[in-house]
């Protein structure tokens, strides 16, 4: 194996357990009533659940509000450039498979610029989660059209409204091939974030997860009806996808789902009237690109003779 | 016939997760190899490994005075920290090049199981111990009269956590007809995973003691077994034993639910028989434990069994079996992850 | 027949032979592609090589990768030019070919890549081909060449090939090693032994048949030919390894302990991954190939932050997609390696073919102030060591280290010492052990920028690294003081670097008329320039830069010693006396470009496009040129 998950590092994992406070970094900056802060608040609360060690845990990011998440918490972080964050990642895995790695995009970074990188890490399905953060507008730069943006809500760029129907990210990953897990969650309902995070992390492979986040600075009224109106929810429940039975009370709409169909995931996907949340695919026995043949690590001494042997092949 | 199965070819289905674990080793031989050469020598020293470091390219090219005075170097060690050190690595280098023995358990007839696991384990604990006496060499407090013991074994409760999610693989061939396994329960667990050979088995179902929400556990003949133990996230157990015993999967991804978890292939049709000695009594024990937990699978009334399993109270598995029954309606309290992630 | 063209239909009844001898010779076999001159190439310069020849080998490419059949632009094939002493460039002109075709032969013709006085073996069974179109081609192009002073020898390969063969395309390749093994006298076990290596892989069979080809070649050859060339060998007295420059930089690369390499398929980069995909198999590493050379760039930052240097490889239109990134790591200070084999652009440019045409580019192309490290070797070995080199230097300072190499250097192949590995190369385990306490992501050392690295795994060292503007803590810190630090921090490593180095040599006399500069591939053909003008009492010194950005300390110095400093680059620059071209608005070659800027001497370039490698007496046509004109009035 050619990664560094040198002993010492297992060494450190003594037995420590961790609470919130382990897990808290800086008060974040996002604005008043920004659905980032729920999101922030259900990845604390995994952390803790899941008693991952802060420093075997990575969380990366693009560039744009929702990428602001790394500075928040007390794992390392790596806030690299927009649409890129998932390169770094599969970088970071390929290397590292002993780290936990999140990877926090905006719509603009995730389906847009990065959204090359975005397909071929769906086929990759390498171990790590990947939070869509959809306030369906660039925010950090002020309010352009995302290619998430509803056709005919307006924004700086297209001011008489969105010319085009929005781009649906779960059908978009649904119909990737090696897609191993899809799940569509609302920062405004943190029991469902919450178990939806909790569900993707646990998944072996890449748990692509769009969370709907609100932006009371631009684009507060796409959100108001899902927030006031539980009847516009209808939530997918299966045991071995996510159920909340306390939201039962709330929602009165839900479908029994199997994860593992995929067919049904593809249409329970297309808009409709309600906003669907829960994991519409889930297969664990897709293939992993980290589990690639690799081969265990030599030492300096092994090394030597290997390359000594190679070079006798092209001796003169 | 199912041929049988080999050491050989059990080390070779569990070779990633071993390779997981030597590769740590591996990585950690190189780390103090680093500390054995940087930490050692002098100011002279440092500017000919850096005239060395940076290769025939930056001969004549870079000055290598000026070069080392650049790099900060680790802080030197006295010469005890060192000597430990050297130890250390000299343990763990034996491991990562002494080929799969160590990964090899044989258990003679009527020799207890878990006694001889746990010593297996224990042994390959010293690369633990070594790892730790490093990292008390490198804070200043290797302590030789203390510590030194580190270097020869560490038993496997004194592993913790993180040490136990890469622990290393195994392989148990026992011989004789009745393996003795209930005190395995207390080592399976973090990334512990057990390949048991037992071609002479003539238990029907010596695992069933074993099943427990997170771990994975399965007996049969066949090599499949020990693919679905790898691929587990969870630690587990797999008995290959001979065609006549019942079949059966336990594997903790199944669900929350035991009927989600467990799967019978086959049920022996040994008979529970009085005319059967005393040490047959064990064989009917873990039958009855495997019918026990299918009709709690199946959702079944178990109420006379449950009785049952209450006059086993006196002993460890009966206690077992009671809990996992009362279980079975429950959601699991362990998580199968979090020894493993 | 054409007259001026000394065709020998007809062996004569066995003539006197004739050797030719001679301490360095050049030889091409041409082919269309797909039959097999490359690996007759290889194979007789590896024997020549073993047999103590200095030797250079240069693919000759064409661009696609089946073009048509008989046709003067899919030329095909190698270059050998074999010596006694150390070759150290591909030469001048060819004095030896073997043509499978008229139509290669043509196309090398027209490049104007055969010497006057060269002998020429030809297949001869398209002169009598059943296909009247193909007779006329045939015939056009001995009238094209006419009066070229060739002396063309026809060999009936195809048929002789027949005799052990049944598909002859497939074998021509051995026969003609055949006939060059008679005529520099190769030793014929040493021929026998590199056909087996090479063919054992598809069968013991084929192997075998390849073996019967040689023996007839050299057979033919012993019969019908008149003339042998002797090359004098001198017995290498250390130990010698030969590869091509992509092999080296991939053997390199992982004797540096490198263990991740990401990358997207580009000509002439791609071997290297293709030689590290085999590696890494058997050494433990990743090769990955990733969906764009972006995402191959930010997963090898990615892999570099997280644990040893990883590194990308690309050419110039990949470096371009990358520079976002590289802007990135060095704004972190990732370390990182990046390999740039350049070939002919601008845009998809001439993808096969050598230039030196990103020079500034990898200095200067990541928007922002971007400060790294750009080297380059100028050797196939330089190839092997620059690595191990680049990895040191990129970790140390945390640092991109860019590495430029060329198409030339990529496919030629080259005896050279071989590298005495030693275990200081290896990549360092990372430390894992916890962050000492109040101790900072970027604690830069006030007086040289450098900080010590923390990476994941760490306890105690948490924090986000970030490409947004930030202070020691990694916070994001917009005010102009920490943005003004910072800077001047990541500058700084550079001017240290630079302060550990040491100047250039000079090759030649320290002081005299005329001195060229070089860097990369060039060295070898510069060297032998000035070696030719010294011995005709010219006046005329080189050095060969190897450190880029920085550049190597005492340029001034040594420039001042000269009467004119000019560099020589295979990039373009306008002639001092085209149409509207000024002193003001001449585009110089890049090196000069970066020469005048940082030493303020007034800094000439000779610089070509031509597409392949510079030759020689080019250069030393140049020197001529300039001193003529110049500096002897
Ligand atoms: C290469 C590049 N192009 C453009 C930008 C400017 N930019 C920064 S964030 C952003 C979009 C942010 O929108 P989104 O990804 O949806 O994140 P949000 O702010 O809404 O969370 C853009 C266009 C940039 N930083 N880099
Ligand atoms: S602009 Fe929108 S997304 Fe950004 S911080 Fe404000 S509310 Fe949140
Ligand atoms: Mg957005």
């Amino acid at each position: 194996m050619n990664e560094l998950c040198s002993l010492a590092v297992y060494g450190a994992g003594d037995d420590r357990s961790f609470a919130l406070g382990d897990y808290e970094g800086p008060l974040p900056r996002w604005c008043p009533g920004c659905g980032d802060h729920s999101v922030l608040a259900a990845v604390q609360r995994l952390l803790v659940a899941e008693q991952l060690a802060p420093e075997r845990t990575v969380f990366v990011s693009g560039i744009g509000c929702s990428s602001r998440l790394p500075h928040y918490v007390r794992t390392y972080g790596f806030h690299g450039i927009h649409g890129r964050a998932l390169p770094v990642a599969t970088g970071i895995k390929l290397h590292r498979p002993d780290l936990s790695v999140f990877v926090v995009m905006g719509d603009g970074d995730c389906t847009s610029i990065g959204a090359g990188h975005w397909l071929h890490a769906t086929r990759y399905n390498m171990d790590m989660v990947a939070l869509l953060l959809d306030n369906n507008i660039y925010g950090l730069t002020k309010n352009q059209t995302s290619p998430t943006t509803p056709q005919g809500y307006p924004s700086n760029t297209q001011p008489r409204g969105s010319y085009l129907p929005a781009l649906n990210p779960l059908e978009a990953t649904l119909g990737m091939t090696n897609a191993s897990f899809v799940a569509q969650t609302a920062e405004w309902i943190p029991a469902h974030l919450f178990a939806t995070l909790q569900a993707a992390h646990r998944h072996r492979g890449f748990s692509f997860v769009r969370v709907l986040q609100r932006c009371p600075k631009y684009t507060a009224p796409l959100f108001e009806e899902g927030m006031r109106k539980p009847d516009v929810i209808e939530l997918l429940v299966h045991d071995d996808g996510v159920t909340v039975p306390a939201l039962a009370g709330v929602y009165k709409h839900s479908i029994h789902h199997d994860p593992l169909d995929l067919d049904g995931a593809r249409r329970l996907a297309e808009e409709g009237d309600r906003i669907r949340l829960g994991v519409f695919f889930r297969d664990e026995s897709r293939s992993r690109y980290e589990d690639i043949r690799r081969l265990r690590s030599f030492t300096a001494e092994e090394k030597i003779d290997l390359l000594e042997g190679e070079l006798e092949r092209h001796a003169v | 016939m199912q041929s049988e199965i080999s050491t050989e070819a059990a080390l070779a289905a569990l070779e990633q997760p071993r390779t997981l674990f030597l590769s740590a080793v591996a990585d950690l031989v190189g780390e103090l190899g680093r500390l054995l050469v940087q930490d050692r020598d002098s100011e002279q020293g440092r500017e000919q490994r850096s005239a060395a470091s940076l290769g025939a390219f930056g001969a004549g090219r870079v000055d290598a005075r000026r070069f080392a005075a650049l790099i900060s170097d680790r802080p030197v060690l006295p010469p005890a920290a060192l000597e430990a050190l050297g130890r250390a690595r000299a343990v763990l280098s034996a491991i990562v090049t002494g080929g799969p023995e160590p990964f090899v358990v044989v258990v003679g007839p009527g020799e207890d199981v878990a006694v001889a696991v746990g010593a297996g384990l224990a042994r390959l604990g010293r690369v633990f111990g070594a790892a730790r006496v490093a990292a008390l060499a490198r804070a200043g407090a290797y302590r030789s009269s203390e510590h030194a013991s580190l270097l020869e074994a560490l038993p496997f409760a004194r592993w913790n956590r993180g040490e136990r999610a890469l622990a290393p693989p195994l392989v148990v061939r026992v011989e004789g007809p009745r393996p003795r396994l209930s005190g395995l329960a207390d080592l399976l667990n973090g990334a512990v995973k057990i390949a048991l050979l037992a071609p002479a088995s003539e238990s029907p179902a010596p695992l069933a003691l074993l099943v427990s929400p997170g771990v994975f556990v399965a007996q049969g003949s066949s090599l499949d077994l020990l693919e679905r133990l790898r691929s587990s996230p969870a630690p587990g157990i797999v008995a290959i034993l001979p065609e006549r015993s019942s079949r059966f999967v336990h594997d903790p991804a199944g669900g929350d639910k035991l009927r989600d978890r467990l799967t019978v292939e086959y049920l022996s049709d040994v008979p529970p028989d009085d005319s059967r000695s005393r040490r047959d009594f064990r064989a009917d024990e873990e039958q009855a434990q495997l019918a026990l937990l299918i009709a709690a699978a199946s959702g079944g009334s178990a109420n006379g069994q449950v009785e049952r399993v209450e006059d086993l109270r006196s002993d460890p598995a009966g206690l077992l079996a009671a809990w996992l029954l009362r279980e079975a309606s429950l959601p699991p309290p362990v998580d199968a992850r979090a020894g493993a992630a | 027949m054409a007259t001026g063209v000394d065709v020998l239909t007809e062996p004569p009844s066995r003539p006197e032979i004739r050797t030719i001898r001679t301490s360095e010779h050049v030889l091409e076999i041409v082919s269309d592609s797909g039959e097999g001159a490359q690996k007759c190439g290889q194979i007789f310069g590896n024997v020549s090589a073993r047999m103590g020849n200095g030797v250079w080998t240069v693919e000759i490419i064409p661009a696609e990768i089946e073009p048509p059949p008989r046709s003067p632009a899919g030329a095909s094939g190698n270059r050998v030019r074999i010596g006694k002493g150390p070759v150290t460039n591909w030469g001048d002109e060819t004095e030896l070919v073997v043509a499978f075709n008229e139509q290669a032969l043509l196309g090398r013709h027209r490049l104007g890549a055969l010497a006057s006085h060269a002998t020429v073996l030809i297949e001869n069974l398209w002169a009598t081909h059943a296909d009247p179109g193909i007779r006329g081609q045939w015939s056009e192009a001995l009238a094209e060449m006419e009066g070229s002073g060739y002396r063309i020898v026809e060999v009936p390969m195809e048929e002789r090939c027949l005799t052990v063969v049944e598909n002859a395309r497939r074998g021509k390749n051995m026969f003609v090693l055949g006939l060059l093994a008679w005529i520099y006298d190769r030793d014929r076990d040493l021929c026998r032994d590199q056909i087996e290596g090479a063919f054992r892989k598809k069968s013991e069979e084929v192997a075998a048949a390849n073996v019967r080809l040689f023996e007839e070649g050299y057979d033919w050859a012993a019969e019908n030919l008149d003339f042998r060339i002797d090359v004098e060998t001198s017995q290498a007295r250390e130990p010698m390894v030969v590869m091509n420059g992509n092999d080296a930089i991939a053997f390199g690369a992982v004797a540096a302990g490198m263990e991740l390499a990401a990358m997207y398929p580009i000509t002439p980069a791609t071997s290297v991954s293709h030689r590290l995909g085999e590696m890494f198999e058997r050494f433990g590493g990743v090769l990955h190939q990733a969906e764009d050379e972006i995402a191959a760039a930010g997963v090898a930052i990615g892999a570099s932050y997280a644990g040893k240097v990883a590194f990308t490889i690309t050419s110039g239109p990949g470096l371009a997609l990358k520079t976002e990134f590289l802007g990135l790591s060095i704004m972190a200070e990732i370390p990182l390696v990046v390999v740039d084999v350049q070939r002919g652009g601008p845009s998809t440019g001439l993808p096969t073919k050598v230039e030196q045409s990103d020079l500034l580019a990898a200095i200067f192309g990541q928007p922002g102030d971007a400060p790294h490290v750009v080297i380059a070797p100028a050797t196939i070995e330089e190839c092997f060591h620059v690595m191990v080199t680049a990895r040191r230097i990129a970790e140390a300072f945390r640092a991109v280290v860019l590495v430029l190499s060329d198409a030339n250097l990529a496919t030629g192949m080259q005896p050279f010492r071989r590298p005495a590995i030693d275990p200081a190369w290896l990549a360092e385990s990372p430390d894992q052990s916890p962050v000492p306490e109040g101790m900072q992501p970027y604690q830069w050392d006030p007086r040289t920028g450098l900080s010590a690295r923390i990476m994941p795994g760490q306890p105690g060292g948490m924090h986000t690294l970030t490409g947004l503007a930030h202070d020691e803590a990694s916070h994001v810190v917009y005010d102009s003081s920490t943005h003004q630090r910072s800077s001047t921090m990541r500058s700084r490593k550079m001017a240290v670097l630079q302060r550990a180095l040491q100047p250039p040599e000079v090759n030649g006399p320290p002081e005299g008329k005329l001195l060229l500069v070089g860097w990369g591939s060039t060295k070898g053909a510069i060297e032998e320039a000035v070696s030719r003008a010294r011995s005709e009492g010219l006046s005329v010194s080189s050095i060969h830069l190897r450190f880029l950005s920085p550049l190597e300390p005492g340029l001034r110095g040594i420039f001042d010693r000269f009467g004119k400093v000019m560099t020589v680059e295979i990039n373009y620059s306008d002639e001092p006396d085209d149409p509207y071209i000024t002193e003001e608005n001449r585009r110089r070659g890049q090196m000069a470009f970066l020469l005048r800027a940082q030493t303020l001497v007034d800094v000439d370039c000779w610089t070509r496009v031509p597409g392949e490698p510079l030759r020689p007496r080019l250069i030393l046509d140049a020197i001529r040129g300039r001193m003529r004109k110049e500096l002897m009035p």
